[in-house]
């Protein structure tokens, strides 16, 4: 058996911890150590979900502009919404799916822009769902430490 | 910072100091050490000595260098001219000696000024970062920021800063300039920064009260505080100083990430600090700033993301910076617009 990437990473975090730091003696080494160990918690601890979080985004958001294509007052944008929303997912690599979840969010802001100016309750719950969205998404991306 | 790199680096400051000091002999800098925290400036503590006119001279001094890329693409002189400008104001500041603008001495520029006693009480640190002295710190913080707001900008000879020679709109002018840095910055798009910034700018604030020094970064960890007496003895960190809205400041002061509110209650320091202003605040006003706050603050973790990104800077605290405090200032965006009713 292999050991995980989340494994060896908590290994190395242990090293640091408790080998390198305590053998420091450069104050602004061992801050900076320091905050090392927090930013490698916080990697460490997002690992596991890290593929998963992002599918889930990505086709939230193809959701979400399929529906609002239906609904807003700008033809070309709605066109666009339209295509992206019935355009294939990414593949499963991280780069992948960032570089998918960049071009949605791009258009997601395009999308709340236009919304913003158009009047009538269907702009105003896009509006509001795409706060709810984004809140969502942000709580699901929190770091853990 | 290795002992032969302290020691480089201190005989270059020995050598800087001489051709600063032309009528100092026996020039000695000892213990530079690199400090840890300085996210948007190199800071090093040295101990100097020189002989002058026959009397020995022994000082405690801190180096503050332009970094590589960090958080804060402030103007080179910004800092050191705003330290000299407010000395004799009333405010507790270091003297800054020396302003160095050419590279040769220290690759980039950097200047000198007096170490003040005390100790930062950081914010991130568990307990209490003022050891017991809470509410003695609290009140001079207040009205410390009211003692800023009072000052004529003008009479200080101040102009010079960002939005100096202004005569109104200061929201728009610091929301215009937070949206640059935010196109120039953002990795990849940040509709919930985008989001706000749109909001901000379709719901303005009333007009500034007055047109006020903007400290730009006046929090808990900017300062330094004497443990023995729990005495600011500094205010530091002014990179991002502007003449602006006084209320910036004291939105930026209550952030939630480092909140003074945790040593008094926000109307006991707002009340200390319309007396010492001769200001009150317009709590409509300050909404508006509180979430200006939060966007400032989500762009400046942008920025240290984008300079970690591109290998400009190494330094783990832009990471974090980037990392932590960005998906806090994110999600301090989203609850008060979940509280404006966005989400309804």
């Amino acid at each position: 058996m292999s050991l995980s990437p989340e494994t060896c990473l908590r290994g190395v975090l242990g090293a640091l911890q408790n080998g390198i730091i305590p053998s420091l003696t450069d104050s602004f080494a061992i801050e900076d150590a320091r905050l090392a160990g927090l930013v490698l918690t916080i990697t460490t601890n997002g690992i596991d979900d890290a593929a998963a979080i992002r599918i889930a985004e990505n086709d939230a958001l193809r959701a979400m502009f399929g529906d609002a294509a239906q609904k807003v007052d700008d033809h070309a944008l709605a066109r666009k919404l339209q295509a992206t929303a019935r355009a294939d997912a990414s593949g499963y690599r991280l780069s992948e799916l960032d570089a998918d979840n960049a071009m949605l969010r791009s258009l997601l802001v395009e999308l709340h822009e236009a919304v913003e100016k158009q009047t009538g309750d269907a702009a105003r719950a896009i509006d509001s769902g795409i706060w709810r969205m984004l809140q969502q998404f942000e709580a699901a991306r929190a770091p853990r430490r | 910072m290795s002992e032969a790199e302290s020691g480089t680096v201190a005989a270059l400051v020995a050598a800087y100091l001489a051709h600063r000091m032309p009528n100092a002999v026996q020039i000695a800098v000892t213990d530079l050490v690199r400090i840890p925290g300085g996210a948007s400036q190199e800071m090093f503590r040295f101990g100097a000595s020189w002989n002058e006119g026959g009397e020995q001279i022994d000082r405690q001094m801190i180096l503050r260098r332009e970094p590589k890329a960090g958080l804060v693409d402030a103007e080179r002189d910004l800092e050191y001219k705003v330290y000299r400008a407010l000395a004799g104001s009333g405010l507790p500041l270091p003297t800054a000696h020396f302003l160095e603008m050419d590279g040769k001495w220290l690759e980039r520029p950097f200047f000198i000024m007096g170490m003040a006693p005390g100790k930062p009480g950081h914010f991130y640190m568990p307990g209490d970062p003022y050891e017991g002295h809470g509410d003695k710190v609290a009140r001079q913080f207040w009205h410390h920021l009211g003692t800023l707001a009072a000052l004529d900008h003008r009479s200080l000879g101040l102009q010079s800063l960002r939005n100096g020679e202004g005569t109104g709109g200061y929201w728009a002018r610091e929301l215009d300039y937070w949206q640059g840095k935010l196109d120039e910055n953002e990795l990849v798009p940040e509709p919930v920064v985008r989001g706000a910034l749109r909001h901000l700018r379709r719901n303005p604030p009333p007009e500034a009260a007055k047109a006020v020094v903007v400290h730009g970064d006046y929090r808990p960890g900017n300062f330094l505080f004497t443990p023995e007496d729990g005495r600011i003895s500094a205010i530091l960190d002014w990179e991002m100083a502007h003449i602006g809205d006084p209320l910036e400041d004291v939105a930026w002061a209550i952030d939630p990430m480092w909140p003074m509110t945790r040593h008094m209650a926000l109307e006991e320091g707002l009340a200390i600090w319309s007396a010492a202003s001769g200001m009150v605040v317009d709590p409509q006003a300050l909404d508006w700033w509180r979430l200006f706050t939060a966007l400032k603050a989500s762009v400046l973790w942008l920025t240290a993301a984008k300079s970690f990104a591109e290998g400009r800077a190494s330094e783990m605290v832009l990471v974090m910076s980037a990392v932590n405090a960005g998906h806090i200032h994110r999600n301090e965006i989203l609850r008060m617009m979940e509280a404006r009713g966005a989400m309804a």
